[in-house]
């Protein structure tokens, strides 16, 4: 049996263990990507913003950041995390919340960077109007995140495509626990070290379509509002 | 062409709504939080599916589910050190050794030690079908992982601190001075460290024409995968010397282990880090009774023709 056929035995089977798989998968890819995006928007828009002593260096720092090595992440927060660590007493070890927030911790400087990048200029263009209108900063904000969404479906695409594909830091944190914390990156790792290559890349054909389907609802919403525009 | 926004928006909501609801993790079926056993295990324990096999009957004999972390002896043994695991299942005896001594084991009501040893298999020295280091017809394992270094023939190493890396360790002639740190191996260009798990050590040892020293299920497993053999190329051409017998013990974690801050390195209070003791007993409890031994030791039979592990009498 090819991967093919095997992806589609897998998807029309209904099999309880690959639907847990999902279900982890798409709980803590949402999750992690839309807090991500919230608190990484604030901080790109900040900076963007805002004229401070420093700012190129902050600049630097968030973009150095973007490149934060999964394994170290999750490291890191497993110490933090673990029985013997600060916030052992919260119980999270190998928790898909433990997952969601490591995952949060790699995702918001991206989102961050990009956001200050792709709307710097926009944001520059509308400094001038922005003060002369008076606005509360409620409304400041909004306008520009308004003249900015295509930009941001953009970055929301990446943050959420960063999330569902990762698997060195939530391998640690999740620990892979079957019906728990597998999620279909780590299944798929797991699958390499049992042998089973077609599974695995059966798994990786059905995560694929997942992606597919959230750029395809996001690609309309881009296109629905260009031709609203119009 | 509001219509199009409007059916765009409908159906982001309708995806994340749907994903929200489907992962509401506040729905439990039951209304009791459901009893939890965690083990860390090794790699080669749970890969070869031995695990998978014996939870159902675990879960429904005694109302506990368990949860797996699997990772090389090392990082096993670690995370239980790091309070993260309540019983361990691993095949490194002076890991445990030291893991005991330093006050992490318990000992269970009814046994006699910390370490409950309870079954054993043979590792197996594998290698490509040809042979060129003659490494079968050697007098005994030792002296075939010598010719294999004499001959400077490739040798795929574990590289990962796992009980199968430390016990290939033993085997080689002490004057190669081979240890755990791959600085030791830095100029043996024939000794490839890969640090990586057993199933992967196999494929690139099958790819290179390189031996390599396994535990048998593991090998066995991809020898006789359902899409085919996945290792063609290799062969067991040595086994069942004494010296590589592989034995797999459980030992539960002592809540009153002298555990230290993750971060600071000092020493915990007592009590800061919470370890289900009942929970442990159970799982070694079970994995010593009459019905989880005859299931080990039937393992295998049906798929391999041979049964994987022995139950230690």
């Amino acid at each position: 049996m090819n991967a093919f056929e095997k992806a589609w035995v897998l998807v029309t089977s209904q099999d309880p263990m690959l639907q847990n798989i999902v279900k982890t998968t798409l709980e803590m890819a949402f999750s992690s990507s839309a807090i991500a995006l919230l608190l990484g928007v604030l901080i790109g828009l900040v900076v963007a913003y805002n004229d401070f002593p420093g700012k190129k260096i902050v600049v630097v720092i968030m973009r150095t950041l973007m490149g934060l090595p999964p394994v170290v992440v999750g490291i890191v927060v497993y110490i933090l995390f673990s029985g013997t660590g600060p916030f052992g007493h919260l119980k999270l070890i190998y928790s898909v919340d433990l997952m969601i927030i490591a995952q949060v911790v790699l995702i918001t400087p991206i989102v961050a960077g990009m956001t200050e990048t792709s709307l710097s200029p926009l944001v520059d263009r509308m400094r001038p109007t922005l003060k002369g209108l008076n606005l509360s900063l409620p409304k400041k904000t909004a306008l520009v995140l308004f003249e900015g969404k295509y930009q941001l479906i953009a970055v929301y695409l990446f943050a959420f495509a960063r999330a569902i594909s990762e698997v060195g830091a939530i391998q640690i944190v999740g620990g892979n626990i079957l019906n728990k914390t597998r999620t279909m990156t780590t299944a798929i790792a797991l699958n390499y070290n049992t042998g089973d290559f077609s599974l695995a890349v059966a798994l990786g054909i059905i995560l694929l379509a997942i992606a597919l389907g959230v750029n395809l609802v996001a690609g309309l919403l881009q296109i629905g509002l260009k031709k609203r525009n119009d | 062409m509001k219509k199009f926004t409007a059916f765009a928006l409908v159906l982001l909501l309708v995806l994340s709504l749907v994903t929200f609801v489907a992962c509401d993790p506040e729905t439990p079926d039951t209304p009791d939080a459901p009893k939890v056993v965690r083990i860390s295990t090794t790699t080669s324990v749970n890969d070869s599916g031995l695990m998978a096999y014996l939870q159902p009957y675990f879960e429904a004999q005694t109302g506990y589910k368990w949860e797996i972390s699997s990772a090389g002896t090392g990082a096993a043994i670690n995370s239980a050190k790091y309070g993260n695991a309540d019983v361990i299942l691993v095949h490194s005896k002076s890991q445990e050794e030291a893991f005991v001594s330093a006050g992490f084991g318990r000992k269970v009501e009814g046994y006699d030690a910390e370490r409950v040893s309870f079954m054993y298999n043979y590792f197996v020295l594998v290698g490509p079908t040809a042979d060129p280091a003659g490494a079968s017809d050697a007098e005994g394992v030792k002296a075939a992982f010598s010719a294999i270094a004499t001959g400077e023939h490739t040798f795929i190493s574990r590289g990962d601190k796992s009980g199968t890396h430390t016990a290939e360790l033993k085997l080689w002639d002490a004057s190669l001075g081979l240890t755990n740190d791959p600085a030791t191996s830095a100029t043996y260009t024939w000794y490839v460290s890969a640090g990586q798990g057993m199933g992967a050590c196999l494929t690139m040892a099958n790819e290179q024409g390189g031996y390599c020293l396994t535990d048998k299920a593991t090998f066995l497993s991809y020898k006789n995968h359902a899409d085919g053999d996945k290792l063609p190329g290799l062969s067991i051409l040595f086994e069942q010397d004494d010296a590589m017998k592989n034995t797999y013990s459980m030992i539960a974690v002592n809540p009153d282990a002298p555990f230290v801050d993750s971060v600071t390195g000092e020493a915990l209070p007592a009590g800061t880090v919470t370890i289900d003791t009942t929970a442990a007993d159970v799982f070694i409890n079970w994995m010593n009774s009459e019905t989880a031994r005859t299931l080990i030791a039937q393992y295998g039979i049906e798929q391999y023709g041979a049964s994987l592990f022995t139950v230690i009498e």
